[in-house]
This record gives C-alpha cells, sequence and structure tokens, in this order.
C-alpha cells in the first residue's frame, strides 16, 4: 500500500515544484498548497499505514489490545496542518497585499530591491 | 615589569594630546623622556643577555586557549627592543619639532607612541597570540600615521593599501602561527622553537612556512609586495623615518629570524628565501637610483636592505646570520639618521627633489654632518659598522654550495646602494647653492640631535666592534641560529676575498655614480610605463570588485524565482546525490493484491494535482484544489485517522474558500507556457524532486518503524491521562508544549492578517512601471471574469 | 504535567501570558499606545531573562514536558543573549518607529512572541517541537519584515522571505518526518540511542540533510541566504537589526544542539555538509559584501559571512568547536548592535540615509560616532585586540584542533578579503571628505547602546571569562558534561 502512495506524494511534489517555479503569483500560492498536502501525506505514509483501526482504546480496556495505526504521527500531522494553514493564510493576505501595492502578479517583476542600473558604480581606484 | 615596559607608551599615549596642550614647545622633551627611560631599562639586560640569559614574563590572559601575556628577552628581541626605544627617542623629539606648526601634533604623538608600545609587544612577545597582536596594532598605528595628512587621496590610498597588504597578510600570519602552535604542542614561542624537526617533520610544514612567510614578506616589503612600502612615504618624515625604515618594516624580518631555529635551514626555506630576498635587493636598489625624490630614493633602498636581510636568514649559515644582524643594526642606525636629515632638508629648503639641491652644506652645516657619516656608513666604507656588515655579506655569500650568482647579486646590489648612499648624503650639500622654494636654514636641535647621534653611533659601533659585535649582534646571532656561536666583529680581515669584492664594489660603486643622471634618466623611462604591482595592486582589487559585482548580480538576481530555482535544485541535490553515492537505499516494493479502490483514491489524488499544474482557468484550479484535499482527507479516513481526515476537510474547505476570495481579485494568466528551455529545466527539477521523494518514501516504508514512542504513548493514553482517543491524549497531554506553541502560531497568524489588511491596500507602484500588460501572456481581467477561452 | 515542568518552563509562560495581555491591551487603546507597550516588552524580555535564572537551576539539565523541552546551562546560555538581543532591538526601534511613523502597537508584541519561539528553539528536544518553535519564530517575523506600508521594498522582501522561509520549514518538516520514520522517534534522546544502535543509513542521511537545510535557511547560511539582503534592505531598521542578532544566535544555537545531541554519533554525515555550509557562507559574504554600496545590504553579506565563520566551530564537531560558537554568537551580538544603533542614527536633515558613502567624514562631524563604527568595523574584520578577532581565533583553533586546518585557512582567507570592506569603511569616515554632515541628534538610548557594546567589543580583551567561562559550560552539557 505505501509504495502507491509513495508514488503520488513523489508526484504531488513534483507538480508543487513545477507550479513554484512558474513566476506568477496565483502559480506560487497554489504550489504552496499543493506543497502542504504532499508534507502531510509523506509524514503520514512514513509512519506507516494501518487499514481501519483508528488509534483509539475501546471502552472498559486500559489499553487497546488489537494493533492499532501508529497515533503519533496523526498528532504530528494535525499539528502541521494547523500551522500550515494558519502559514497559507498570512501568505494569501500578504500575496494580496503585494499585489495590491506592486500592481503586478509576477514575480520575476518584483525586484525593486535589486535594480540593475541606477546603483553607484564602484571602481578599485575609489578606494 | 616587562608588561609595564610594552604597556607605558600606551598609557602615555592616552595623555599625549594633553601633554601637548600643556607644554607646548616642550611637548617633544617631555615625551621622549619615556623612551629614553626604556631604553635604559633595556639596556640593563644586555649583561645578562651577552652573557646567555633569558628574561621572561608571563601572566595569563585567555587561559583556556593557553594564551598567554608572555615576554621573552633574548639577544634578537633585546637588540630590537634597544633601537626601538633608542631610535624612538629621537623621532619623538623629531616629531615634535617637525611638526610643531601643526594643528594634530598632539595625536599624531599619541599615534607614534602607540605604535612604539606596540612594536616592543611584538618583537617581546612569547605568545604567538600575543605576537599576532601587537603585530595588527602595528600595521593600524602604520595605517593612522600615513593617512594622517588625509586632505591628501594619495596619502589616503596608500594608508588604505599598507593597512590592506599588511593586515592581510597578517591574518595569513595567525593562521599560520596557529598552525605551528598546533604542531609543536605549544603557544610560546620559546618552547615551540626549541622543537624544531617536529615543526620541520610535520605534514603542515609546507602549510605553515606559505602562511608565515605571506605575513613576513607582506610587512617587510618583500618582491611582489614591495609596492606599499614607497607610497607609504606620503607620511610624514618622522612616521618614514622610524616605522618604513629603522622599525616596523623589519618586523617580517624579526620573524623569520625568530623562527629560523623552529622553520628553517630546509630546502624549501633556503630557495624561496634566498631567491625573494635577491629578487627584492635588486628591485630595490635599481629602483632607488630611478628615484629623484630623497625619500622615494631612501624608500628604495630599504626595500632593497630588507631584501637583502631576507636573503642573508635564507642563506641560513652562521656568518650569513651574524651578517643579517649586523646589517640590521647598521641600516637602522644610518636609515633612521638619512630620513632625518632628508625631512630636516625639506624642512630647511621646501623641496626634496634632489636635481633641485645642492650647496646646503654651509646653509645647513649640522644635517650634513650627520647625513654625510650617515651615507658612508651605508656606502660600507670604514670604519664603520656598514662597512663590517657588508664584509660579512660577502663572506656569506662565499660559501661552499652557494652559486657564483649570488655574489654577483651582492656586488651589483651593494654598488647600486653605494652610489645611492652617496649621492643622498652628499650630492645635497656640496657645490654651488642651488635656488629652492624656502631659503634654506639649519632646524633646532630638536631636528638634528637624532640624526647626530645615530650617525655618531655608526661609526662608534664600527670602531668598538669587539663591544657592538659581543654584547649586540653576537647575542642576537645566537637567538637566530638557536645556539650559541662565538661570534667576532673587526674591521680588518686581512687581505682575503671579502675585501677585494668590496674594493670591486666601490669601484663598480663610483662608476655607477659617476653616470647616476644617465642612468636614473634611462630607468625611468624603461620602468615607468612599464607595468608594476603597484598598479597590480589596482587592477586586483578593479578584479576584486568586478568579480564581487558579478557573483552578487548572478546570485542575488532579486526575483523570487531564480531563489525558488536555486533551492530546488539544491532540495534535488539532496535527495538524489547520496542515493548515487551510497546507493544503498533497500527497496521493496509491494503492490498490494487487494483494495481496489485505494487505487481509485490514489488516482484522484493525482488527478487533482496535475489539473492544477495545468490548470487555465479560476474555476478549474479551485475545484482542482478541492478534489486534492478531499483526496486527501479519504487517504486520512481509510487508513485509521478519523480525527485527521475531519481536520484534513475542514481546513482544506476554509483554504480553498479564501484562496478563491483571493484568486477572484488578482488577474489571471491562463497560460503558463515558459518557452522550451525552461519548461524542459523546470519539468527535469520538478521530476527529480519528486522521483526523490519516492524513493525515499519507499526506502523509508520498506524498514520496520520503531514503534516504542508510539506505544509508549498507547499504554499511557488511558492509565496516566484518561483518555481514550490516543491522538487527541498525544496532543493535549503528552505534546502540550507543541499544542501551546501551535495555540500560539494561531494568534499570531490571526494579528498578522488582520495587521496586514488593517494596513490597506494601496499602489506604491512607481509611475516608471506599468501594471501588467504584458502582450503575450494577457492576464484575463477580473472584472470582465472570462474566463475559459 | 507537573509543578516542576512548570517551573522549568516558566519564563516562556510568562512571556506568552504577557503577549496576550498586552495584546489585549494594545486592541483597547490602539495604535498610541505603541511606546508604552513596547517598553513593557522590554521590561518583560529582561524579566524573563532574569527568571531563567531566579526559577532556573544551576544550570544541571532538566528535562520538561514529557521530553519535549529541555532546559539547560546550553539552553540558558543562548536566551540570555537571545532576549538582550531582542530587547535592545524593541528598545532602539522605540524612537526610530515614531520618526518614519510606523506606529503600530502590534509590532512589539510580534517581538515577544517570536523571542518566544526562539526560546522554544533552543530549549526544543524533540524534532516536532524544533519545527512549532521555529514556526513560531518565524511567523512574527515575516509580519514585521513587511510592516512597512509606505515601502516597495518592504512588501517585497516580506513576500520573498515569506515563501522562502515557508519553503525552508517544509524542507525541516521533511527531514523531521524522514528522521522519524528511520528512527521511529522524534525525541532527542531517543534518535541518538536509534542511531548510536542501528548506525545511519542513505535515507537518514538525507532526512539529516534536509533538517539542516532547513536550519541553514534559519541562518542565512549560503546557498539559503538568498532571502537576506533583500530582506535587510526592505525591513525598517530596527527589524533588520533584530534579524542580524536574536534569530541568528537562536539558530546557531539550535543548529549547534541538533547536530551534536541527537546526531553526535553521525558526525560523518553531517560534518561535510557543514563545512560546505560554512566555506560558501564565509566565501560569498566576504565576496559579496565588497560590491555593496547600502550599508543595510553591507551588514546583511557581513552577517552571512559571519555565520560562515561560527560554522566553523560547529564543523570542528567538538566541544572546543561548540563553546567557540557560543562565543562568537555573543561577541557577534555585540558588535552587531552597535552597528545597527549607528545604521539607525544615520540621518541627514531628518531623513534616512543608508549609503556607506554618506558616512564621509563622520570622523569630523560626529567623533564619537566615527569612533564606535571604528570600533566594531576592526572588530568584524577580526583585528586584535577586539572581541571579533578572540571570536575567530576560539572558532579557527577548534578546527585546527579537529584537524580541519584547510576550512581554518579558508576561513582566514575570507576573513582577509573580508576586512576589505570593513577597512573601506573606516576610510570613508576618517579620510573622506564629508558631503552632507549626519544629524547630531542620536536618542539617549540608542547612544548609551552604542556606547556599551563599543565599551564591551572595545574590552572584551581584559576580562573575557563572563563571556568565555559561561560558553565553556554551555558546549559542556552538549557534550553530557
Amino acid at each position: 500500500m505505501e509504495g502507491a502512495f509513495a508514488i503520488v506524494v513523489g508526484a504531488l511534489f513534483a507538480v508543487s515544484v513545477y507550479l513554484l517555479l512558474s513566476g506568477s503569483m496565483i502559480r506560487l500560492l497554489l504550489g504552496i498548497f499543493v506543497l502542504g498536502n504532499a508534507t502531510h501525506l509523506l509524514i503520514f505514509v512514513a509512519g506507516r499505514l494501518t487499514r481501519d483501526e483508528p488509534p483509539l482504546i475501546p471502552d472498559g480496556l486500559k489499553v487497546a489490545e488489537a494493533a492499532i495505526a501508529n497515533p503519533l504521527p496523526q498528532a504530528l500531522i494535525l499539528t502541521a496542518i494547523v500551522i500550515s494553514f494558519s502559514l497559507f493564510s498570512f501568505l494569501l493576505v500578504l500575496a494580496y497585499r503585494a499585489y495590491q501595492s506592486l500592481e503586478t502578479v509576477d514575480t520575476d517583476r518584483m525586484r525593486d530591491a535589486e535594480p540593475e542600473a541606477a546603483r553607484q558604480v564602484l571602481r578599485g581606484s575609489d578606494v | 615589569m616587562l608588561l609595564a615596559g610594552v604597556l607605558a607608551p600606551f598609557v602615555l599615549a592616552v595623555f599625549a594630546p594633553t601633554v601637548k596642550r600643556v607644554a607646548g614647545p616642550a611637548t617633544g622633551w617631555l615625551l621622549a623622556l619615556l623612551p629614553a627611560a626604556l631604553t635604559v631599562y633595556f639596556a640593563q639586560f644586555i649583561g645578562t643577555v651577552s652573557s646567555g640569559g633569558t628574561i621572561t614574563f608571563s601572566t595569563p590572559w585567555v587561559s583556556d586557549l593557553s594564551i598567554h601575556l608572555s615576554f621573552y628577552v633574548d639577544g634578537l628581541s633585546l637588540l630590537f627592543a634597544l633601537l626601538i626605544s633608542g631610535i624612538g627617542t629621537f623621532i619623538v623629539l623629531y616629531a615634535a619639532t617637525y611638526l610643531a606648526k601643526h594643528a594634530d601634533l598632539g595625536r599624531f604623538l599619541m599615534f607614534i607612541l602607540m605604535f612604539m608600545g606596540s612594536m616592543l609587544g611584538l618583537v617581546l612577545a612569547d605568545n604567538v597570540v600575543t605576537l599576532f597582536v601587537f603585530w595588527e596594532l602595528t600595521s593600524i598605528t602604520s595605517f593612522l600615521l600615513i593617512g594622517f595628512n588625509h586632505a591628501s587621496p594619495r596619502s589616503r590610498r596608500a594608508a588604505l593599501q599598507a593597512l590592506v597588504v599588511t593586515g592581510g597578510g597578517g591574518l595569513a600570519l595567525l593562521a599560520g602561527l596557529l598552525l605551528m602552535a598546533q604542531a609543536g604542542g605549544s603557544m610560546e614561542l620559546s618552547t615551540l622553537l626549541q622543537s624544531g624537526d617536529l615543526l620541520r617533520d610535520h605534514p603542515h610544514y609546507l602549510a605553515i612556512l606559505i602562511l608565515v612567510l605571506m605575513g613576513a614578506f607582506t610587512k617587510s616589503a618583500q618582491a611582489p609586495f614591495h609596492f606599499w612600502l614607497p607610497n607609504a612615504m606620503e607620511a610624514p618624515t618622522p612616521v618614514s623615518a622610524y616605522l618604513h625604515s629603522a622599525t616596523m618594516v623589519k618586523a617580517g624580518v624579526y620573524l623569520l629570524a625568530r623562527v629560523n631555529p623552529g622553520l628553517g635551514g630546509t630546502e624549501i626555506w633556503q630557495t624561496v628565501l634566498v631567491a625573494f630576498g635577491a629578487v627584492t635587493f635588486l628591485i630595490g636598489a635599481v629602483l632607488a637610483i630611478r628615484n629623484t625624490d630623497l625619500k622615494l630614493m631612501l624608500a628604495q633602498t630599504t626595500v632593497a636592505s630588507l631584501g637583502l636581510l631576507v636573503f642573508l636568514i635564507g642563506l641560513g649559515e652562521e656568518v650569513a646570520l651574524e651578517a643579517a644582524m649586523a646589517y640590521l643594526f647598521a641600516h637602522s642606525l644610518f636609515k633612521g639618521a638619512l630620513f632625518m636629515a632628508a625631512g630636516s632638508v625639506d624642512h630647511g629648503t621646501g623641496t626634496r627633489e634632489i636635481t633641485r639641491l645642492s650647496g646646503l652644506g654651509k646653509a645647513m652645516p649640522i644635517t650634513f654632518a650627520a647625513a654625510a657619516l650617515a651615507a658612508v656608513s651605508m656606502s660600507g666604507l670604514p670604519p664603520f659598522i656598514g662597512f663590517i656588515a657588508k664584509e660579512w655579506v660577502y663572506k656569506a655569500t662565499m660559501g661552499d654550495f652557494w652559486p657564483l650568482a649570488i655574489t654577483g647579486v651582492a656586488i651589483l646590489g651593494n654598488a647600486l646602494m653605494f652610489a645611492v648612499a652617496l649621492l643622498v648624503g652628499f650630492k645635497p650639500f656640496l657645490g654651488r647653492q642651488s635656488e629652492t622654494p624656502k631659503h634654506p636654514h639649519e632646524g633646532g636641535p630638536g631636528l638634528w640631535l637624532g640624526p647626530v647621534t645615530l650617525a655618531a653611533l655608526g661609526l662608534l659601533a664600527g670602531l668598538f666592534n669587539g663591544l657592538s659585535g659581543g654584547l649586540l649582534v653576537g647575542p642576537a646571532v645566537w637567538a637566530v641560529a638557536g645556539e650559541q656561536v662565538s661570534v667576532d666583529l673587526y674591521l680588518w680581515g686581512g687581505f682575503k676575498t671579502p675585501l677585494f669584492l668590496s674594493l670591486a664594489t666601490i669601484a663598480l660603486g663610483i662608476v655607477l655614480l659617476w653616470r647616476s643622471r644617465a642612468i636614473s634618466s634611462t630607468l625611468a623611462a624603461t620602468f615607468d610605463r612599464m607595468w608594476g604591482p603597484d598598479r597590480g595592486y589596482d587592477q586586483f582589487l578593479d578584479l576584486l570588485i568586478g568579480t564581487a559585482r558579478t557573483v552578487t548580480a548572478r546570485l542575488q538576481t532579486g526575483t523570487l524565482r531564480h531563489y525558488l530555482l536555486v533551492t530546488m535544485l539544491i532540495v534535488a541535490a539532496v535527495l538524489l546525490l547520496p542515493v548515487a553515492q551510497m546507493g544503498d537505499l533497500d527497496i521493496t516494493f509491494r503492490i498490494p493484491a487487494t483494495d481496489f479502490y485505494i487505487f481509485g483514491i490514489a488516482a484522484l489524488a493525482l488527478a487533482g494535482g496535475f489539473s492544477i499544474a495545468v490548470f487555465r482557468s479560476r474555476l478549474i484550479a479551485i475545484l482542482s484544489m478541492g478534489v486534492l484535499g478531499v483526496a486527501v482527507a479519504l487517504v486520512f479516513l481509510l487508513f485509521s485517522a478519523p480525527d485527521l481526515a475531519f481536520t484534513q476537510l475542514m481546513v482544506e474547505t476554509l483554504s480553498v474558500v479564501i484562496l478563491a476570495l483571493v484568486i477572484a481579485r488578482l488577474p489571471i494568466y491562463r497560460s503558463d507556457w515558459r518557452g522550451w528551455p525552461r519548461a524542459v529545466r523546470d519539468s527535469i527539477i520538478a521530476g527529480a524532486v519528486g522521483v526523490g521523494f519516492t524513493l525515499l518514501l519507499l526506502s523509508i516504508t520498506s524498514r520496520t518503524l520503531d514503534l516504542a514512542l508510539s506505544e509508549y504513548f498507547a499504554a499511557r493514553s488511558y492509565t496516566e491521562a484518561y483518555g481514550r482517543n490516543i491522538v487527541n491524549v498525544i496532543l493535549v497531554d503528552f505534546r502540550a508544549l507543541d499544542t501551546f506553541g501551535e495555540i500560539a502560531v494561531v494568534v499570531i497568524a490571526g494579528v498578522a492578517v488582520l495587521s496586514l489588511l488593517a494596513m490597506g491596500g494601496r499602489s506604491l507602484a512607481g509611475a516608471g512601471r506599468a501594471p501588467d500588460s504584458a502582450p503575450d501572456s494577457a492576464p484575463d481581467s477580473a472584472v470582465t471574469g472570462k474566463e475559459t477561452s | 504535567m507537573l509543578i516542576s515542568d512548570i517551573q522549568t518552563v516558566l519564563p516562556e509562560i510568562f512571556l506568552a501570558v504577557v503577549g496576550m495581555g498586552l495584546l489585549i491591551y494594545g486592541v483597547f487603546i490602539g495604535d498610541k499606545s505603541m511606546r508604552q507597550v513596547s517598553w513593557l516588552t522590554v521590561f518583560a524580555l529582561i524579566t524573563a531573562a532574569a527568571m531563567l535564572y531566579v526559577f532556573g537551576s544551576t544550570g544541571e539539565p532538566e528535562i520538561a514536558m514529557n521530553g519535549l523541552f529541555i532546559s539547560d546551562a546550553f539552553a540558558h546560555y543562548a536566551k540570555l543573549f537571545i532576549l538582550l538581543g531582542a530587547a535592545l532591538a524593541v528598545v532602539m526601534s522605540v524612537d526610530f518607529m515614531e520618526r518614519e511613523q510606523i506606529i503600530r502597537f502590534e509590532f512589539p508584541i510580534l517581538i515577544l512572541y517570536a523571542s518566544l519561539g526562539m526560546m522554544m528553539m533552543v530549549s526544543a528536544n524533540d524534532l516536532m517541537s524544533l519545527y512549532i518553535a521555529l514556526e513560531l519564530q518565524s511567523l512574527p517575523l515575516y509580519v514585521v519584515a513587511s510592516i512597512r506600508r509606505d515601502s516597495l521594498r518592504s512588501t517585497e522582501a516580506g513576500l520573498k522571505y515569506f515563501v522562502l522561509g515557508a519553503l525552508s520549514s517544509g524542507m525541516l518538516l521533511y527531514g523531521c518526518s524522514m528522521i522519524y520514520g528511520f528512527t521511529g522517534s522524534t525525541n532527542f534522546d531517543a534518535i541518538a540511542a536509534a542511531v548510536a544502535a542501528g548506525g545511519v543509513s542513505t535515507g537518514l542521511v538525507i532526512g539529516i540533510v534536509f533538517l539542516m537545510a532547513g536550519l541553514a535557511f534559519k541562518v542565512s547560511a549560503a546557498p539559503f541566504h538568498m532571502w537576506t539582503p533583500d530582506v535587510y534592505e526592505g525591513a525598517p531598521t530596527p527589524v533588520t537589526a533584530l534579524f542580524a542578532v536574536a534569530p541568528k544566535i537562536a539558530a546557531i544555537a539550535l543548529f549547534s544542539r541538533v547536530m551534536i545531541s541527537p546526531f553526535g554519533e553521525a558526525i560523518e554525515a553531517w560534518q561535510q555538509v557543514v563545512i560546505l555550509i560554512s566555506i560558501l557562507s564565509m566565501a560569498l559574504g566576504s565576496i559579496a559584501a565588497i560590491a555593496q554600496t547600502n550599508i543595510k545590504r553591507l551588514m546583511a553579506y557581513s552577517s552571512i559571512g559571519h555565520m560562515g565563520f561560527a560554522l566553523v566551530g560547529l564543523a570542528a564537531g567538538t566541544e572546543t568547536g561548540i563553546r567557540g560558537v557560543m562565543i562568537y554568537m555573543a561577541i557577534y551580538l555585540f558588535m552587531n548592535v552597535g552597528t545597527f544603533a549607528i545604521i539607525l542614527s544615520m540621518r541627514q536633515q531628518g531623513r534616512m540615509v543608508e549609503g556607506i558613502n554618506d558616512l564621509a567624514g563622520l570622523s569630523k562631524t560626529s567623533p564619537g560616532m566615527a569612533l564606535a563604527l571604528t570600533i566594531f568595523m576592526f572588530s568584524m574584520a577580526g583585528i586584535p585586540p577586539l572581541a571579533g578577532f578572540f571570536s575567530k581565533l576560539y572558532v579557527f583553533s577548534a578546527a585546527i584542533e579537529a584537524g580541519l586546518v584547510t576550512l581554518a585557512i579558508l576561513g582566514v582567507i575570507a576573513s582577509v578579503i573580508g576586512a576589505f570592506y570593513y577597512l573601506r569603511i573606516i576610510k570613508v569616515m576618517y579620510f573622506d571628505a564629508p558631503v552632507e554632515p549626519i544629524d547630531d541628534d542620536m536618542p539617549r538610548e540608542t547612544k548609551a547602546i552604542m556606547a556599551v557594546t563599543a565599551f564591551v567589543t572595545l574590552f572584551f580583551f581584559i576580562w573575557p571569562s563572563p563571556i568565555v567561562d559561561g560558553a565553556a559550560q554551555a558546549a559542556s552539557v552538549l557534550f553530557g558534561g
């Protein structure tokens, strides 16, 4: 089972990388969205897959007797999902604000911080 | 006590400007008392040292790195300490008179005194780090002194150049010293140098040698680093006389002499030192006769002398070391005197151009006397100490295995020095008095006391050669040789080869002197247009800055896409390189026989992912996101993670809704076409990353997982925390801290979003930038909402 | 959760509670409360630092919260300097933000939460706690980087910083999940046991490298440095000052702990990577800085270079190496805070300037500032006897001791090149003619910070033991001493 999902995870990573490299902000946002899902699946699969045995302790028992799913990755993913959602919503607002002030969604054009010209040129003989 | 001796100049330096304000014209005499007292203080060690003893002092400083403030007086350091404090006495006097009218005299004397302390610390230091600290301090004070006339651009350039060259070399020296300390197992030079064989046989010997030589050669202006020294003549003359002839530039020579017992004696040491020394010797001597500015001529002969000293240390035999120490002593005396005399001429006449100076003897008799005495010593005529030193140079070059060429170099160099010495010492003073910018006059005693004393000492040291040999030069040679040898300096060695070589030198020197004008102009015509290391320094800086700019432009394009590209390349490399290199991922790939619908979910996720990649409209993008999110939630649900599935569904729904809201306001490029080269490149990177993750995940799942931690939680979930949902228990109880952090993250995200929204949005794009309207990728407008084409 | 647990985590809880309180206060009062909130934040940060010593133990390692949190001499040392750096950045921001009209009460609170995240980072004893702490630290920093509403660069820099930062957190998370997948645990001690027992497989190496990539981003080491110059330049200067110091200390400390504690046995797996990162950072920091004309960008490259030097100590992987790293970071803090105090005060007729050439003739117009900046520049160049020389000495000697001779020599070469641009600033200040003088109206607090940091940098050599002994103790606990 894990084998099949390993391929899915790989494919999702590939998709997200391709989107990230596009240079357009919307695709960048989508890329990060896909990346988050890929990561969560990665952790999930790395913790091994178990069918139909949720990590619950049945009533009346102190410990689970049957084999149950690995609870730890689930706890980790739960945390990761919440955090990535927080980050994602912040990113969305940030991206929107960037669009408003920069009037572009082309990340290649967001480079005021490093304009090629108009910088003072320094020469060895000046120093 | 030694520590106090080193620190005293620093303390006095702090008060120098105050002394200047209070004492006025007496400043020089007052401040000179300290170096004079130090001279006496060091002189009292002569007895101990000349009978083979040493004086040490040590106090812990940074003890966990074995750095101590430790000092060590033996023949070598004593000779230097005496020269530094002795000449320093006259320099302070001289400077106070020479710059009497300068507004910043107080600051100047402060720097000079700081330099004196640093130099004393350098030559007395026993600990390698202490030595390095003082070494760099001399570079810094030299920087401040060369740049003293900072109104002049040449002087600024010279100051920075000297600092870059010597300070940079100094850092190399640090690495060398630390390596040496590591190899020899001690930070103290006195201990280190006794284990010379250990150092010479150490695998890092070559590295140590190169690094130490970098430090020494830059400091002592050996070719090809010799260019900074003549430029440093932009400094006021007292600085040139003190730092750039008598003391600081000899620090490199001092270092070579100091480490000679530890690093010297190997073939590479001899070859490198002799070769660099000889080349520097000739370059300096030739450039000296080419120049017509008194100070530049002297500066070039200093380069030559430093070359000669390195050359002699490189020869390494006992007689060569004797020659080196004798010459070092002689040189400090005559060069200090000549520089000060040249400064007095400049001071008295307003020019240093030798072609414009003649017949000053009458107007400046004392200066003439001092210059003449010093020049004779420099030219190597008896009975001066300079003569003895030159005789010894010849004795040294005639060792058995040194080819004749070495002797030839010595004769040529010495003859040139002979000519320059007489030019500088006599030409300005003899003949008919010339017109000069100022009416020539003798300065006050502050100006002539130093040169006269130093020049006279040169004569006395030659006459009383038994004393100077036995008390100063001899013990210094012991320190350099690493063993006590008998040193006996004399003026008359009989009719032997050295004497004939001396005569030959004098003859050649007279010819050169006679033709000096012609030689100078020929050399000027040849050399001035030639490429030289000084221009090389500029070119090097240009290259450095050019490289820096290119590197920055390449790496720091400012576009997020490039940054992401680099990051993704690294991710791909990290994933695939170790596999390619080690190749032991142990993958066993099992196709599960049952559960056909699991493949359905996998396919759904894949479909969602791929349609996001190729979407051409907002609707499809949002739909695909939904599909992907649901598929992942289904995976969680199927594989026993109901909590995850619910959270995923909720969060995913929220994300998609917010994303849809934002996307609706952004213009959207329908096509993601990047052109073939980029598309191929990006696909390859994306594919590599994907394959890497798949392989890795397969490798992980092919192993059995150690479930100890999970079982720990499962076992304690109910018994300790009374919870039946193990995931919940882990989150709120066992991993409460993480949850606490998580909540904090959510709070901040809320604050952040509100904060950003509160700022409001308004366009800041300047007039220079048009809004998106690239023709090849026209965005569909958010207003018309045309999404499909 | 036990009472002793709470006591161990008390400074963190205290900060979180104060942060909440300030947030509520700020919401009610509005932006005009910024000055008060700022000073309260400073007070809270200092109180938290004091609590470390009052409630903290004598430095004996204490593990709390089910093994997620560790409080030891190493964490104490790092936290002290983190809190100091953050507090100083807030102090310097008060006047600056008012002048620049960036009046937002949440600014100091965000810094407070970022500091909380940093404290949790250096105390993390579990991969997941590490990840959360890192996010807790990063998110407020993303916000403050783009807090300037009137600046294109600020917005742009914020976006770049966030995207790259999120990606690096992602890498860290992949690393964590791989390490978990291969060792079956996220707890440092358990991982260390697993590594000792089962050795290092290729997959685990990849996991470790991913983890390192995420950490390298946070310390802005090459090749993950790309965000640094843009963010340093785009962010308001007090934010840059904060970025230059506190998060770097936290990230380097975390980096050291993660490499030594769980993966100490796997040094062959990561040593080469640290060496590579270190060399790249030193080289890039030194070379690229030369071409800069903006002093904030210059400081960005300078910090990249400095991280390279600090990593030399980590590359050694020995106790002396880690001690060197810790000393390096402490001294780095003083030099940088001082330098930024000066950059913050670079105004000509009330207008901010950031060009290196604007410093021309500073020695005449403001000799005190020029002297202080000279001390910082000489120190950063590694020229003795200033503090920066000793910090380099500590890491280089550790590297030589560990047999990394080539690395040490490359480090020296990089510092030679690096010395050049620091010296150029000194030359500009002392030797160039002033075009327009820098205003002489440094706020009192900033002046005090400049003076004190310059004093520490200058006279470290007289009494090095407070920093050195603390660092030695911190390093020894990582090695179980």
